[in-house]
């Protein structure tokens, strides 16, 4: 139990130490779930879009298939 | 050199016409200058302290306001097609217009800075100082401003746009500017200060044209 | 029109590949290195466990500008050569360069205000970091900030090239300042070689931290091609609409 407050408190400095760490645990996953979920969203729009118009898929899978 | 000339020409006359604007510029200079006692109080010492960072912060400001019409009268309705047509290069287009610009406000802005320095009680032995790097610094701010016009040109909020961009790339400026007036008060060399200022006012007249010329020749395409 | 639609999906398959390459090493190397950063490496004599900031800081900056970096020469490969994919590489780079921008400042702050005795100074390295923060917020802006997408590509791209003059100035502003005002009190790593037990983590982290911009280079870039995809479909199917 004593070490992990001792660990924790950082020799008096664990506030800077822990906020600094977990800023950046929460800027880069932030950015890092922001991203994925922008993904995703994307994704389905482009899926939806092509349900919606069957020639047009037609033609973009032959595109990809000329590739 | 003709063809500059006639540009330059051009751009003056074009400027002159809209003298009206300049006044505002330095009007917002003045006022905006003015807050400042409100704002801390008219404590003498305090102001002195404060007047050199205080005559270019507001200077900077108040050229911000200048740059969003820079281009867009001539890109809209078409002369901007036609002096990228015409034989003097862009880059030249460029130089002439932050020349114009230079010369409707910047010099106006240079000649309104010793006033304010008076009312914020300047040591005399900064006005030297201040009237020099006004000198170099202004035209830097001309040309550095110039490409920002160019960047932005036809966007859609394009003044607060241009500030954001333009703001962060003049601050050296600003370092210096204020450095070098604060030296002069205090009895220290300038000469540092005013050579880098100097080799600013260089590079951006090496670089900036060929940034502002890409800038239109794409907003051209 | 194929080449054009060919170049994005074969790097859609690319990039699909890729991506774990890049995600998996980054996971791995961050986790080791926070180990070693926390508990496995020794204070500082000097600074005692602040000195553990450093492992973050230290590569968020380095990262800072190396993806400035890599944006201003996707830009210019973007105006010169005009490939398509330079210039949504400098877009999908600009927010993550932020972020590390931001994270490097504010872990910067943590740091001085224990060391220093104050959350910021006025020096050279602090101010060229923060207009480099501004310069990809302007990047940003200005990318957005017109109708017609590829105008605000360029124009960012051009900014890009322009505020790269920065990045020198941050990388020698430590020695530049000195001559000219500031006492030392920002020199950090500038001793005598920083100890092993150190640089491992340091070293890990710079490279967890790259791979983690590879890993997410390649999904923005992914998304930005599905957005650009979809712009064009849901116009296509406009003017299908206005056909019938």
């Amino acid at each position: 139990m004593q070490m992990i407050s001792d660990f924790m408190a950082m020799g008096g400095y664990g506030g800077f130490i822990w906020t600094a760490y977990g800023a950046v645990a929460f800027v880069l996953g932030g950015l890092l779930i922001i991203s994925l979920r922008e993904n995703r969203a994307t994704a389905a729009e482009v899926a939806a879009l092509e349900a919606n118009s069957p020639r047009r898929r037609n033609k973009t899978d032959k595109e990809d298939d000329a590739t | 050199m003709s063809a500059l000339t006639l540009i330059l020409h051009r751009e003056i006359r074009l400027a002159l016409r809209q003298i009206s604007d300049s006044a505002i510029i330095v009007l917002f200079f003045v006022l905006a200058a003015v807050l400042f006692p409100f704002g801390v109080g008219p404590e003498p010492n305090m102001l002195a302290r404060m007047a050199p960072g205080v005559v270019w912060v507001t200077a900077l400001l108040a050229a911000m306001l200048s740059f969003e019409r820079l281009f867009t009268p001539d890109y809209e309705d078409g002369s901007l097609e036609q002096l990228a047509l015409g034989p003097a290069p862009l880059e030249m287009v460029a130089i002439a217009k932050a020349a114009a610009h230079w010369l409707t406000t910047g010099l106006p802005l240079m000649i309104a800075a010793p006033l304010i320095a008076v009312l914020y009680r300047l040591p005399d032995a900064g006005y030297g100082a201040l009237i020099t790097t006004m000198a170099l610094g202004t035209p830097t701010i001309s040309l550095i401003g110039t490409v920002g016009a160019a960047l932005t040109l036809g966007s859609r909020r394009g003044g607060v746009l241009l500030s954001l961009l333009v703001i962060p790339l003049i601050i050296p400026v600003l370092i210096f500017g204020t450095a070098a007036i604060d030296a002069a008060i205090s009895g220290f060399a300038v000469g540092q200060h005013l050579m880098l200022m100097g080799g600013f006012l260089l590079g951006a007249l090496v670089l900036t044209p060929l940034a502002t010329a890409a800038a239109l020749r794409q907003a051209l395409e | 029109m194929i080449q054009q639609y060919a170049n994005p999906a074969r790097f859609n398959r690319l990039a699909t590949t890729l991506m774990p390459w890049f995600a998996w090493p980054a996971g791995i190397l961050i986790v080791a290195g926070l180990y070693f950063a926390l508990f496995n490496s020794p204070p500082d004599y000097q600074q005692g466990d602040t000195v553990r900031i450093m492992y973050v800081h230290v590569p968020a900056a380095w990262m800072a500008l190396f993806v400035y970096t890599s944006m201003a020469i996707s830009s210019a490969v973007g105006l010169i050569w005009k490939h398509p994919l330079a210039h949504l590489s400098a877009q999908a780079a600009a927010p993550i360069g932020a972020c590390f921008t931001f994270v490097c400042l504010l872990t910067g702050s943590l740091w001085g205000k224990p060391m220093w005795g104050t959350w910021w100074v006025w020096d050279a390295r602090l101010t060229s970091v923060l207009i480099l923060f501004f310069l990809y917020l302007g990047f940003m802006a200005l990318q957005n900030a017109f109708d017609d997408p590829r105008r605000g590509e360029r124009s960012a791209a051009i900014l890009a090239i322009i505020g790269f003059i920065n990045v020198p100035i941050i990388k020698f502003s430590v020695d530049w300042w000195n001559t000219l005002h500031q006492p030392a009190s920002v020199v950090k790593m500038s001793g005598p070689a920083i100890h092993s037990s150190m640089l491992i983590p340091l070293f890990m982290m710079g490279v967890g931290f790259t791979l983690y911009f590879g890993a997410l280079l390649l999904l923005r870039m992914k998304t930005l091609m599905l957005a650009r995809r979809a712009r064009g479909m849901s116009m296509a199917q406009l003017h299908q609409q206005a056909a019938e």
